[in-house]
This record gives C-alpha cells, sequence and structure tokens, in this order.
C-alpha cells in the first residue's frame, strides 16, 4: 500500500507543480490564469487522491476495520465539502 | 521579482515545516500578511495551497520508505476533521484572542512536556496487534516495532486540536505530534512523518472551498507551491539526517517561539 500510496502522491505533485510553473511562465498570456487555475486543481486534489488509493488498497487487501475507518473518513470529508459549499 | 521573493517564501517555510512535521502555515500566513500586505483571508487561502505542496512532498517521501503510518494518519484524521467542522459552525461566538492564548498555552505545554519527558516508546510488543506497526530509521535500517497505545484519549485530543487549528488558523500538527509522541507512544520520527501526511487532508477541504469561490490569488499560490515544491524536498533530506533525540529538542524550541508568535498575535501586535 506504502508505494502506490507515494507514487499517487508523487504523481499529482509533480504533475500539479508542472502544470503550475507553466503558467507562471504564461502569467502575461491570456490564457495563463487557466493554466494556473488547472494546476491548483490538480495539486490540491491530491490529498484526497491519497486517501482514495489508500482505501482502495485496504479494500484489496481485504483489511476490514481499516477500510471502515478509511469509510469513515472519506464520508466525512465529501460531507464538510458539500456543507461548506451550501454554506458560502 | 515578486514571483522570486514568494518562491523564496516557500522553500524557507516548506523547509521548516516538512522537517517538523508541520505543514508551515505558521510561517506562511504572517509573512504574507505582514511583507507581502495580503488580507488575512487571503493569506489563508494562498497558505493553504502552499501547506498542500509541502504535506504532498513530505508524505510521499515518508510514505515510501514507511515512516508514516497511513492507516494511523486516516483514524486520527477523523477526530481531527470533526474537531474541525464542529469549530466551523461554532466560529463566530468565539473570541480570537482567547482562543490563541489557549493555543499557546497548550503549545507551552506540550514543548514542556516534549522536553522534560524521555521518550518511551512500546517497542517489544507482539507481532499482529491491532494498534501494532513497525518502521525504519534511515540511521539505523532494522525494522522496529511500536505499539500505539491511549488511542481513545488521543482520539479525543484531535478533535480538539482540529478545533483549535480550524478557529485560530494556525495548524494541528503542533498540537498532534506532541500527542503522538507523549501520549501514544509514537516515535517521534513516526509521528512528523504521519503529521505530514494528515495535514495535506485536513488543509484540502478548505483549500477546495476557497478554490471554488474564486478567492485564490492564483500568482501568488502558485509561486508559494512550487517554492514550497523544492522546500519540501530539501526538508525531507535535513530530516533523514536528524536522529530522534534532537529532532525532538528542536521540536521543542520551535513551539515555544511559535507560542510567542501566538501571544504576540493574541495581544493584536502582529
Amino acid at each position: 500500500m506504502n508505494d502506490i500510496v507515494s507514487n499517487v502522491l508523487r504523481y499529482c505533485l509533480f504533475a500539479g507543480i508542472a502544470v503550475l510553473a507553466t503558467g507562471l511562465i504564461l502569467s502575461e498570456q491570456e490564457y495563463g490564469d487557466w493554466i494556473m487555475r488547472a494546476g491548483v486543481l490538480i495539486l490540491i486534489a491530491s490529498p484526497f487522491a491519497g486517501v482514495l488509493t489508500a482505501y482502495v488498497c485496504l479494500i484489496a487487501e481485504k483489511d476490514w476495520k481499516w477500510v471502515k475507518i478509511a469509510t469513515v473518513l472519506t464520508a466525512l470529508i465529501l460531507v464538510f465539502l458539500v456543507v461548506s459549499l451550501l454554506r458560502n | 521579482m515578486l514571483i522570486f521573493a514568494l518562491i523564496a517564501v516557500g522553500i524557507c517555510a516548506s523547509t521548516l515545516g516538512t522537517i517538523f512535521g508541520i505543514g508551515g502555515g505558521i510561517v506562511f500566513i504572517p509573512v504574507l500578511t505582514i511583507l507581502f500586505d495580503l488580507s488575512a483571508g487571503e493569506a489563508v487561502a494562498v497558505s493553504l495551497v502552499g501547506i498542500i505542496s509541502t504535506s504532498t512532498g513530505a508524505a510521499a517521501f515518508h510514505v515510501r520508505r514507511g515512516a508514516a503510518n497511513v492507516r494511523l494518519g486516516l483514524l486520527l484524521e477523523i477526530t481531527t476533521s470533526i474537531g474541525a467542522m464542529v469549530a466551523a459552525l461554532f466560529a463566530v461566538y468565539a473570541e480570537n484572542w482567547v482562543l490563541l492564548v489557549i493555543f499557546g498555552c497548550v503549545l507551552i505545554y506540550s514543548a514542556a512536556s516534549m522536553m522534560l519527558r524521555k521518550e518511551r516508546i512500546i517497542e517489544h510488543s507482539e507481532e499482529g496487534g491491532d494498534m501494532v506497526f513497525s518502521y525504519r530509521n534511515e540511521r539505523d535500517p532494522a525494522e522496529k516495532r511500536y505499539e500505539v497505545r491511549n488511542v481513545g484519549s488521543g482520539l479525543l485530543v484531535c478533535t480538539g486540536a482540529g478545533m483549535l487549528s480550524s478557529l485560530t488558523g494556525v495548524g494541528g500538527g503542533t498540537i498532534k505530534i506532541p500527542l503522538m509522541n507523549v501520549h501514544m507512544h509514537i516515535p517521534i520520527k513516526v509521528a512528523t512523518a504521519t503529521s505530514s501526511y494528515m495535514i495535506g487532508i485536513t488543509a484540502f477541504s478548505g483549500a477546495v472551498v476557497y478554490f471554488i469561490h474564486g478567492d485564490l490569488l492564483l500568482d501568488y499560490a502558485a509561486a508559494i507551491a512550487v517554492g514550497a515544491f523544492f522546500g519540501s524536498f530539501i526538508g525531507t533530506r535535513i530530516s533523514k539526517r536528524i536522529d530522534a533525540g534532537p529532532l525532538r529538542r528542536y521540536f521543542s524550541v520551535l513551539l515555544l517561539a511559535i507560542s510567542a508568535v501566538i501571544f504576540l498575535e493574541a495581544g493584536g501586535i502582529l
């Protein structure tokens, strides 16, 4: 599980930073903001991608006790997101 | 010029945040508000992106080498998130300076505990227990087992850490690391690595909300994130070379410094 979670975090981070750096270089251009927006989105999604990957790995390992814990956390994050978006 | 200055801030804050597993928000927010003249809201939004970059870089490294405990991170993150959610609902009723003073006192207590108490790790637990895990230390490659104790009370304190960090904007790592190390008997190296993994998850929800509402200064966030990326790379290399004993001492000193900043903020000086 550790290797897979680490790889997902690493690839998401590298992708996000590469897109952000490109956006910074092209920030004077009309589409520079859109590139940075895409980079930020990839970057901030990385930790949640890590949680989802750990969740899938735990299911694959049939480690049901920790699957329950990961389910609760994933549900909580989603509820928090929805509540925050609705309140604002 | 501004972009390079922001990248430099990202590198410095992230290096510090990665070594100690605290994310770097304690550096990002005062620097962005005081030196770069951002409003508190703008600084928090940019800081969250920097924290995610720092935390993800550090977590990718620590998870691969087995120092970060992913399972434990998922468990502790549940009550931390609940604390943050509850605090977000009641934030309007709380006086910020009172919370900051409470937080400052908690940090001083944590620093004193780490300085005065020796690290106690339950090393020789039987394999296969529910809360028995193992890790490898760079300085000593033999696999070491440790047992996590006081899980119930640890989860409860994490709720408090989530509440305080949500209300004051200071990362929960400063409370969670001493809690994991002193109260739950988790080795300091594992505690800092696991904290790095957790901090990104905590920051994710907040960052998404700022992003969707368009409250994020994109060029500031991009420059800070790029700097933080390099900082996390430097920080992980430095943390590999620091032994557990000195790391605990340095962390205690850092906690005292952070509590001083928090008291200044509570007094309206910062």
